[in-house]
């Protein structure tokens, strides 16, 4: 074949270098390894953490006592709005997504997700749309219409002003992010599996990314078209939700809540699949009903399409409607019930070690039943019509959401820290943050079950000194106050370890899944070798196969040893290079999409943008000729 | 350890000392009515039986935990299911769903299904940003932020909104309803005991949301008959000259656009719909600069208890201020934003809102009732 000459290549003319190093930054803006991107994803939604944290404590800080006069009303409904939509759409997703991107490859035994550019393109989209989002604070006010955008309230014609066309243009360009991400990891978890991994053999926590996925990509859709509508209600004048032309802002909480609480699950399932692997490790013994919480999960993702109404049972929908959304409901009750106890019966009998990981995850089950429990009372829609819009339902979704996802989220960061990074997070400091998160977290959301409960409205500014409101509200302040200093604790944690940098080997913690299996930092081609897999949890009958001859008192000494990198050629292994393209899209879009609102010049520089880049990604090829790549 | 424990019992405890009482204003378990109570009840049998999962699920988490610490190095029995459980344990959750389910779904029916309407009282509720409007069809009166109630009597309450989404809320008589723009909601309610009931808002409608606040004012029947025939009494007429009849000119020059003061007149009902209407009409097609807007009614706003809409006391020192500057009681008011008096050219002397204040103060029927206003 020497003689071939070079097939000619159709491509634009580059305006930069393509990127080759795998070092220093630009290997980080054109990285398409699902490592660094996850890594990305981390920090930029840690970062959106922080902000949506410091929008919570200012709301602690106005609600701390009655009649308050410290952020006024029309701050205070920016700073509740943009809360919500950051720690939805900025934090618990795109953290789960950095986990997606740095497990998923990793515990099915590949390489890379299925689309690698695809993958990057999804990370800049969400960082430009996450920056477009919050551009708002500084031309004119943020969004102030809640994170549900309910008309006629958020339309143009009650709402004048950007901040709400920010929200729904960033939702938009978000949606984008997901759907991509979405079908990425459809495709990669379909495709990619290692030779062997049969479904019922994959990791739990990939199974459950497989389900978020497919909600995501069902459920965004949803969302992008009611945000179309809302876009063209607010910047072209059409009449889809605007009462006073007739439209129906009643159909918008339709749409919005049946893209909402699939989303719901899209939030809390990945952080059913952290601690789902999380718990057996430090137990020593398998998932208890390995399959039952496959299908249970499955089963939350699938009924979660029939119940969205119950987010408007006092909207008036008639007593049918509310009894059908009534019973859907409290039918999901059972398949999470099952989760729950399939996770204590995991702890039943094992020989448990409480790492912080461990810590966090058996909060997590705790935190997450109370959000349960609340949930069943929320489902019973005749006392719910006195607990809607109150502080109950406040605290019932931050015990779902915070006491459930973010608990999870922190057992996952230092469960993996050491896989990610090569070395451990403090786990002293990391006991501290734990049960400082724990007192706070109770302390801030347990006393609004009663709050709900004595007549306190959610979203309300301020409120009168004889409501009987103050005592609870001061004690929410103090625990949202213990609970920043526990995050700042975990960010000390990450400096402190950091610098004390106390190594990992590559299967720390007697892990049971395949990243277990490689070194730590993981090398950027992951496996130099494809395992073959032959049972859930391959990596822990290969280290002993003695148990699979059931013998519990089995031979414990390690039969395989982590992969050895210093053996490998490199160049065997063909990874794609890196590309600037998806960059350039994400830019364009949040441009175009900056630009509805303003000028038509900038949606024009956007798209172009995008098309360049999208033509330009196209014609690229994966690798550079004549490049030494690997 | 056992100091951990003993912490997080005092821990616990002390949230529990925070707990729900009964008497504060808006509790509902604090409950005067049957709506209420019904939902009080439902809701703590639930609860109830949630707590009993509660004790098994996180007493089992804490025992399990410390059961089965990590002793030695010893592999524990690798178990990886078992049938039986799962089958249990998906079985008795949903017949626990059951159990919940009936009662539910019965509330919601005996609930949700209107009274005959003939045998009841109705009441049309309509939410403004950010007050409520009372109207009485049959009986032909109009008020604001104050819903006068007989006791042990039937009523529907007949809600919509004129502008965003409001809640109407009263939570010691009942569960909330939405009011929505272009349609009506219908609520069933009753009252068991004269008294004074707080209500508000529950669902974000803009800037202050937090201030959408009314009382519900729950008579006897003779009181509220007594009531109803204040409403339609003209107020005590004013000694010309008086601080007070200056201020009637003035507010019939400044503020009457907006605000009725006279619906205890014959026909005043119908005319107060169509005015309140043309206001809305007005303020909806020049939003900047309408000097019109929807407002309420203020007959006999002499006798009303709190002034806008449930924020303050209705005194004269308050209602001076309110006159002054609405922003520093109810940041973000219509009133503020388009009333023509807070326009520069246009300003009131401190002695002519004094005035205003005194005129509002003497609206109220020029009989003696015995209609008590539990101030």
């Amino acid at each position: 074949m020497s003689t071939t000459s070079k097939p000619k290549q159709f491509g634009l003319p580059r305006l930069f270098p393509r990127p080759m190093s795998h070092y220093g930054i630009w290997s980080w803006v054109g990285t398409v390894d699902h490592k660094k991107i996850g890594t990305m994803y981390g920090i930029v939604s840690f970062f959106w953490f922080i902000m949506g944290g410091i929008e919570a404590l200012l709301i602690r800080v106005q609600l701390s006592h009655a009649e308050a006069n410290i952020i006024d009303p029309e701050l205070y409904n920016q700073l509740f709005t943009m809360h919500g939509t950051t720690m939805v759409f900025l934090v618990v997703m795109p953290l789960s997504a950095a986990f997606f991107n740095w497990l998923v490859p990793l515990q099915i035994g590949a390489r890379d997700v299925a689309f690698p550019r695809l993958n990057a393109l999804s990370l800049w989209v969400f960082v430009f749309g996450s920056i477009l989002m919050n551009i708002s604070w500084f031309t004119g006010g943020a969004p102030n219409g809640g994170w549900f955008g309910y008309p006629p309230n958020s339309t143009i014609q009650f709402n004048p002003g950007n901040g709400m066309t920010y929200w729904v243009m960033g939702l938009n360009v978000l949606g984008v992010a997901s759907i991509a991400a979405g079908l990425n990891f459809i495709v990669t978890i379909i495709n990619m599996r290692a030779p062997g991994m049969s479904f019922m053999k994959m990791p739990v926590f990939t199974w459950m990314t497989f389900i978020t996925s497919i909600l995501i990509v069902l459920a965004l859709p949803i969302l992008g078209v009611a945000g179309i509508q809302m876009t063209a209600d607010r910047v072209y004048g059409t009449n889809f939700f605007n009462s006073e032309a007739g439209g129906d802002p009643i159909f918008w909480q339709h749409i919005f809540w049946l893209f909402g609480h699939p989303e719901v699950y899209i939030l809390i399932l990945p952080a059913m699949g952290i601690v789902s692997e999380i718990l057996p490790t430090f137990s020593r013994k398998p998932l208890f009903g390995y399959s039952f919480i496959i299908f249970s999960g499955a089963g939350i993702g699938f009924m979660g399409w029939f119940v969205w109404s119950h987010h408007m049972f006092t909207v008036g929908l008639g007593p049918a409607a509310n009894t059908a959304f009534t019973i859907s409901t409290m039918f999901i009750a059972v398949p999470t019930g099952v989760k729950i106890f399939n996770w204590m019966a995991t702890l039943w009998g094992g020989s448990i070690r409480l790492t912080t990981a461990m810590l966090f995850s058996i909060g997590f089950i705790a935190m997450f039943t109370i959000g349960g429990l609340s949930g069943v009372t929320h489902a019973v829609s005749p006392s719910d019509a006195q607990q809607q819009d109150t502080y109950y339902i406040v605290a019932h979704f931050h015990y779902v959401l915070f006491g459930g996802a973010i608990f999870a989220i922190f057992a996952g960061m230092f469960f993996w820290w050491p896989k990610f990074f090569g070395y451990f997070l403090s786990e002293r400091l990391g006991k501290i943050s734990f049960i400082l998160m724990m007192i706070g977290f109770n302390l801030q959301f347990a006393p609004m079950h009663w709050l709900g409960m004595n007549g306190m409205p959610r979203r309300i500014y301020t409120y009168a000194d004889n409501m009987g409101w103050e005592l609870s509200n001061l004690a929410a302040t103090i625990g949202g106050f213990t609970i920043a200093i526990a995050v700042a604790s975990f960010m000390i944690n990450v400096i402190y370890s950091m610098r004390n940098k106390k190594l990992a080997p590559g299967d720390p913690w007697d892990g049971r899944t395949l990243e277990w299996s490689i070194s730590s930092p993981p090398p950027h081609y992951n496996f130099a070798k494809i395992p073959e897999v032959s049972h859930i949890d391959d990596w822990w009958y290969k280290k002993y196969p003695s148990l699979l001859e059931g013998s519990p008192k089995g031979d414990l000494t390690p039969k395989a040893e982590v992969e050895d990198t210093s053996k490998v050629n490199e160049s065997d292994i063909h990874l794609p290079d890196l590309s600037y393209y998806p960059l350039f899209i994400g830019i364009g879009l949040s441009l175009a999409a900056l630009g509805v609102m303003y000028t038509y010049a900038l949606v024009t520089i956007g798209l172009i943008l995008v098309f360049w880049g999208s033509i330009g990604w196209s014609t690229e090829p994966v690798n550079e000729p004549g490049q030494d790549h690997h | 350890m056992k100091s951990v424990i003993r912490a997080g019992i005092i821990f616990a405890l002390l949230l529990f000392a925070l707990a729900c009482s009964p008497e504060s204003p808006q509790s509902t378990f604090g409950t005067h009515g049957p709506v209420a109570e019904l939902q009080k009840n439902l809701f703590l049998f639930t609860f109830w039986i949630a707590v009993v999962v509660f004790i098994i699920v996180e007493g089992g988490i804490i025992f399990l935990t410390f059961k089965y610490r990590k002793k030695d190095d010893k592999l524990p029995v690798q178990t990886h299911g078992n049938l039986k459980l799962e089958i249990t344990w998906t079985i008795i959750p949903a017949i626990i769903v059951v159990i919940i389910a009936i009662p539910t779904v019965l509330a919601i029916w005996e609930t949700q299904v209107m009274p005959n309407e003939e045998d009841s009282l109705i009441v049309e509720a309509t939410g403004h940003q950010w007050w409520f409007e009372f109207k009485y069809p049959n009986e032909e009166v109009v008020t604001a932020n104050e819903l006068h109630l007989p006791e042990d009597t039937d009523v529907i309450v007949k809600i919509t909104s004129q502008d965003v989404l409001h809640s109407f809320w009263i939570p010691k008589i009942a569960g909330k309803l939405d009011m929505v723009p272009n349609h009506e909601n219908q609520l069933y309610i009753k009252a068991d005991d004269p008294g004074l009931y707080y209500g508000q808002c529950a669902e974000f409608c803009g800037i202050v949301h937090a201030m959408m606040r009314f009382r519900v004012i729950v008579h006897t029947e003779e009181n509220y008959q007594d009531w109803l025939n204040d409403m339609r009494t003209p107020p005590t007429k004013l000694a010309s000259g008086s601080d007070e009849d200056e201020g009637r000119k003035l507010f019939v020059g400044n503020c009457s656009m907006c605000h009725t003061y006279d619906s205890y007149k014959k026909g005043a009902y119908t005319k107060e719909i169509d005015a309140q209407y043309n206001r809305w009409e007005e303020w909806k097609n020049d939003k900047e600069n309408s000097a019109i807007v929807s407002a309420p009614n203020l007959t006999h706003f002499g006798n009303r208890i709190t002034l806008g809409a449930g924020i303050k006391e209705n005194n004269y020192d308050n209602l001076v201020k309110w006159i002054e500057n609405p922003d520093k009681i109810k940041l973000g008011t219509r009133m503020k934003n388009h009333a023509s008096i807070y326009k520069d050219e246009n300003q009131l002397s401190t002695e002519q809102i004094e005035q205003i204040a005194k005129y509002l103060l003497s609206l109220k029927p020029s009989t003696e009732s015995s209609a008590t206003y539990n101030k």
